[in-house]
């Protein structure tokens, strides 16, 4: 790795370590909270984010906001989101955005984006904890966030936390959440805009952070045979008798990276076992960053190195109104699954059982029962207590 | 200065006042030809189910001066919408601002009901509100509708809101609106309502201003008191009248669509001079099903009882001046977070009036008459072929919810006083717009509630669905029917025939949820009568005739419940027999009372 790229990685690591070290802090749960945060360029490119993996939808976030605010941003600004189209992996993973603009004058687009996501406890729905397996649509599974605003100018917006809140049954929880991602994001924005002269060469740094990346990228998978290699996983549907379908797929080692192709992809389900494009874009890196070892990366790198190829109009790229909200468990495991089935095809092979519970491990946790489609019961009655005790010392 | 008369105005300002009262009427009148003219959803443009009101906020209280011909509870409920919007943002209201109110623990009743409340400022003051109340078709949720039979809290219901703001000083806060409607599945149709809600509260808002202008702020005011102060004065003067004492009413839900009921309401209305004291001690506690009332959904179901006492009387805050109500905490009538209230507005809504008009009934009898309508629907969602697209139906002519009788005149048509606004939409039109077909939409034969003045008849109703559906039926007052008062009978009550003359055919007499339809499949749906008034042995016996004549009742019902023989061949009522008849019937009565 370069002195530029380890420069890059002293700087802004140790940021990102802290904006989440310091948002799980100020939430003080008795549950692992996951959360990730990342630097995006003003495209919403990652520049540095704590889960490469998730560079694809961090970049679809930031779009999602561009798209709805266009040039509307004031310093101070955040916004949070979790429409699954607009990138959120989950009804209940809320996205929160800050502008970041260098030098002087903000009257123009933002140069950076602070991101910050988590999952909170509870947003509506049929189900405490955001898995409804009886949803027929997007809206039964919880409030749908579309772009908005939760700061203006630095100040908190009531209005737009209320409603917040209000969907959510923990609303305690939720608020504190809400209000600790912003703080987050806003200190990370904070710091970033801090870092002073290293700004200046920020791009340059990037440049070659991305290429040293890419790198290991490449060297990673030349571990994996020319060639195309084919690879399914059944869609596990444990609550429901009947067939989730079968995700399949093809890899094929180009020159520069990997390439996954579909093949007859599952239609939308009734059931909320769909994945957005994002959700499987996620997937799919995040099961070639644990067949490749690549959980270490924290550029854009891995995104542009896998070109996925999603098809439109399936249980892949499912867009409103369809219910995704266990996709990411069920067809999103599937997917996953496809891919370490394909990569071992190929001669890289890990144990998939163990890469799904390391993912699971690293960003969900074990707090869904599939047998149920529906939370375990331990844990709602933690979330229950949790959510009490904080409205008694409110009280 | 010429002399000024008791109400502090003098002979000329009381010509104005009275001027302004039937101005501001008006002025109401207008929002809500806006809001249907320019309103894209059926529900709105077609049923009518919105309803407009003018506010007046003298700087301590906030009062409803006038209202359209509407939906009495949505108008009423709204006065606690413009208060809670007073309370969370006094000295942060702007000239061009738009407020926004829905949930129902924030000045809400059921989450459909959406408010848009605009301040008129007047010498720097935001003196009047005029504000729309308008039921959209939905709004998000686990249930396409908004009405989920099978919620057990609040959040299975639909997308919450609390009070905000939509526009600032005229410009649009594009993230909250946008946040808003992209929870609801029909956004495009709803966008459009929603800007015809605001559209109609500023003409409004203009028409206030240059009634202003013309009169001046002071006057105004002033005659604002006295139009505030006549209602009030004018029911004193009929309340002293009643006989002073406590009175007792109940009423019944049949179920709480969670494995309980029947649900209970209770009232006892004592009066004292011209005061009235309405208690719901002894109602029912609060249930799991989503039939629970908030305050405020309360108040104004009883307000809609009250109103009907007088029909000539203005109905304004002036008019609730003498009344205390009582409820008791934890209540079906007064409930606490998280409880789901979605069918609450109707069902327990019109309970809590009919309990109230029950109480009545001992004091005031010859103005009581049906106040309960005990709602039964249907929604269905799919996908229109014709179109491609997602759609929520409902139709109201399934919830006829037909009027009951009141002294001197007979139940009519398809809509019981508190719904008394809303019309039964043009079959076409929803035969256009949603994949139905109609065979049957008519009254049914033997089903008016006898009485002196009978109710009107159950309603039958028959649709071929032209796509595959699911349903939501939720209906009350299958056993538990809409009341008879003053020795009328009580009407016949609702249910539902779901894929009727199949051999999966469902009869709903209560609810269900997502029940498949296919196409081709036919929904029936008895829509239930209302009540009648008085004795239906002192009916005038040429009303009876009439009856037969107009296939209301049969010559058999004729005799059974009414004691008039009909001459068949002549199509006459034969005198002799019928009082014959009478005087049996009669009889019979007294002996059965004496045996119980």
């Amino acid at each position: 790795m370069s002195d530029s790229a380890n420069s890059l990685d002293a700087q802004l690591l140790p940021l990102l370590d802290q904006t989440m070290a310091d948002y799980v802090a100020s939430l003080d749960l008795p549950w692992d909270v996951h959360a990730t945060a990342a630097l995006a360029a003003g495209d919403g490119t990652m520049v540095a984010g704590s889960d490469a993996t998730t560079a694809a939808t961090t970049r679809r976030v930031v779009a999602s906001m561009q798209e709805f605010f266009g040039t509307a941003w004031r310093l101070g600004d955040a916004a949070v989101l979790n429409d699954p189209d607009g990138g959120s992996v989950h009804p209940t993973q809320i996205s929160t955005v800050v502008p970041i603009w260098l030098g002087a004058g903000v009257d123009r687009a933002p140069d950076y984006w602070a991101v910050v996501r988590a999952d909170i406890p509870d947003f509506g729905g049929w189900e405490l904890g955001g898995y409804s397996p009886q949803a027929i649509d997007r809206w039964a599974e919880g409030g749908r966030v579309v772009p908005v605003k939760v700061r203006l100018g630095g100040a908190a917006r009531r209005e737009a936390t209320d409603t917040l809140i209000l969907n959510s049954r923990t609303p305690a929880i939720t608020f504190a959440s809400v209000t600790g991602m912003s703080d987050a994001a806003t200190s990370l924005a904070e710091r970033f805009a801090g870092l002073g002269d290293f700004l200046g060469s920020l791009d340059a740094h990037s440049e070659q952070a991305r290429a040293a990346d890419t790198a290991i990228i490449e060297s990673a998978a030349a571990m994996l045979a020319p060639g195309q290699h084919a690879g399914r996983a059944a869609i596990n549907v444990p609550w429901d008798d009947r067939d989730g379908g079968m995700v399949t797929l093809t890899i094929e080692r180009g020159a520069k990276g990997l390439c996954v192709s579909f093949r007859d992809p599952p239609a939308v389900d009734p059931r909320p076992i769909n994945c957005t494009a994002g959700m499987t874009e996620d997937l799919v890196l995040a099961a070639a960053a644990g067949a490749f070892d690549l959980d270490g990366l924290h550029s854009d790198a891995l995104r542009l190195a896998i070109v996925i190829k999603t098809p439109e109009s399936s249980g892949l790229a499912a867009a409103v109104p369809t219910a995704v909200g266990i996709g990411r468990e069920t067809t999103g495991q599937a997917v996953f699954r496809a891919v370490l089935d394909a990569l071992a095809s190929g001669g890289v092979t890990v144990d998939a059982d163990d890469a799904w519970a390391a993912y699971c491990d690293r960003r969900i946790g074990d707090i869904l029962d599939l047998a149920t489609g529906k939370i375990t019961t331990a844990h709602a009655a933690v979330v229950v207590a949790q959510e009490a005790g904080r409205t008694e010392s409110a009280a | 200065m010429s002399e000024l008369t008791k109400s502090g105005l003098n002979k000329s300002e009381l010509i104005t006042a009275e001027i302004v009262r039937n101005y501001v009427e008006t002025v109401c009148g207008e929002i809500s030809r806006v809001v249907e003219n320019t309103s894209i959803s059926p529900i709105f443009s077609e049923t009518h189910d919105y309803s407009v009101g003018l506010f007046y906020a003298d700087g301590t209280t906030v009062s409803l001066l006038a209202r359209a011909q509407s939906v009495p509870t949505h108008i009423f409920a709204a006065l606690t919408s413009v208060e809670t919007v007073l309370e969370i943002y006094r000295g942060d209201i702007h000239d061009g601002d738009v407020f926004f109110a829905s949930d129902p623990y924030f000045g809400g009743s059921h989450i459909p009901d959406w408010t848009i409340v605009y301040p008129v400022f007047v010498e720097g003051e935001p003196r009047f509100f005029t504000s729309v109340r308008g039921h959209v078709n939905d709004v998000g949720g686990c249930a396409p509708g908004g009405y989920n039979t099978i919620a057990r809290d609040i959040w299975q219901e639909g997308f919450r809101v609390p009070p905000v703001r939509l526009r600032e000083r005229g410009e649009l806060v594009e993230d909250l609106w946008n946040l808003i409607l992209s929870n609801t599945r029909t956004k495009d149709d709803i966008t459009g309502d929603l800007n015809a809600m605001v559209g109609g509260c500023v003409i409004g808002a203009r028409r206030m201003l240059a009634l202003v202008d013309k009169y001046g702020a002071d006057l105004v005011n002033r005659s604002v008191d006295y139009v505030l102060g006549y209602a009030e004065n004018r029911l004193r003067a009929e309340i002293a009248k009643w006989p002073d004492g406590t009175y007792h009413g109940e009423a019944y839900l049949d179920h709480d669509y969670a494995g309980g009921g029947p649900v209970k309401v209770t009232t006892s209305v004592t009066v004292a001079g011209s005061d009235v004291v309405i208690d719901f001690a002894g109602t029912d506690p609060q249930v799991r099903g989503f039939v629970n009332s908030v305050a405020t959904n309360t108040y104004s179901n009883v307000y809609t009882s009250l109103v009907a006492l007088f029909p000539d009387l203005p109905v304004n805050s002036g008019y609730f001046r003498p009344f205390t109500i009582k409820l008791p905490d934890h209540s079906v009538v007064n409930c606490d977070p998280p409880a789901p209230v979605g069918h609450s507005t109707v069902c327990i809504g019109s309970d809590i009036a009919e309990a109230v008009m029950k109480a009545f009934e001992d004091i005031c009898p010859d103005l009581v008459g049906a106040a309960d309508i005990d709602l039964c629907n249907v929604r269905v969602f799919g996908t229109n072929s014709r179109t491609g697209r997602f759609f929520v139906g409902s139709d109201i002519n399934a919830t006829a919810m037909s009027a009951g009788g009141a002294k001197g005149v007979d139940g009519w048509g398809g809509n019981a006083a508190p719904f008394c606004a809303l019309r039964l939409p043009s079959l076409e039109m929803f035969e256009q717009q949603y994949p139905y077909r109609y065979i049957q939409v008519e009254y049914a034969n033997d089903t008016a509630a006898p009485g002196e003045f009978r109710g009107a008849p159950a309603l039958h109703y028959r649709r071929e669905m032209l796509d595959e559906v699911s349903c939501i039926v939720y209906s009350q007052g299958y056993e538990h029917t809409m009341a008879g008062y003053c020795g009328g009978e009580p009407g016949a009550g609702n249910f539902f025939v779901l894929n009727e003359g199949a051999d999966d055919e469902l009869m709903v007499p209560d609810y269900c949820y997502g029940v498949v339809v296919p196409k081709g499949g036919r929904i029936f749906v008895q829509s239930g009568a209302g009540g009648g008034w008085g004795d239906p042995l002192n009916r005038d016996t040429n009303r009876v005739l009439a009856d037969v004549r107009n296939d209301y009742i049969s010559i058999e019902g004729a005799k059974r419940d009414y004691g008039v023989i009909i001459d068949a061949p002549a199509m006459a009522v034969d005198d002799a027999a019928t009082s014959s008849e009478r005087a049996r019937l009669r009889t019979a009565r007294t002996t059965a009372q004496a045996a119980e």
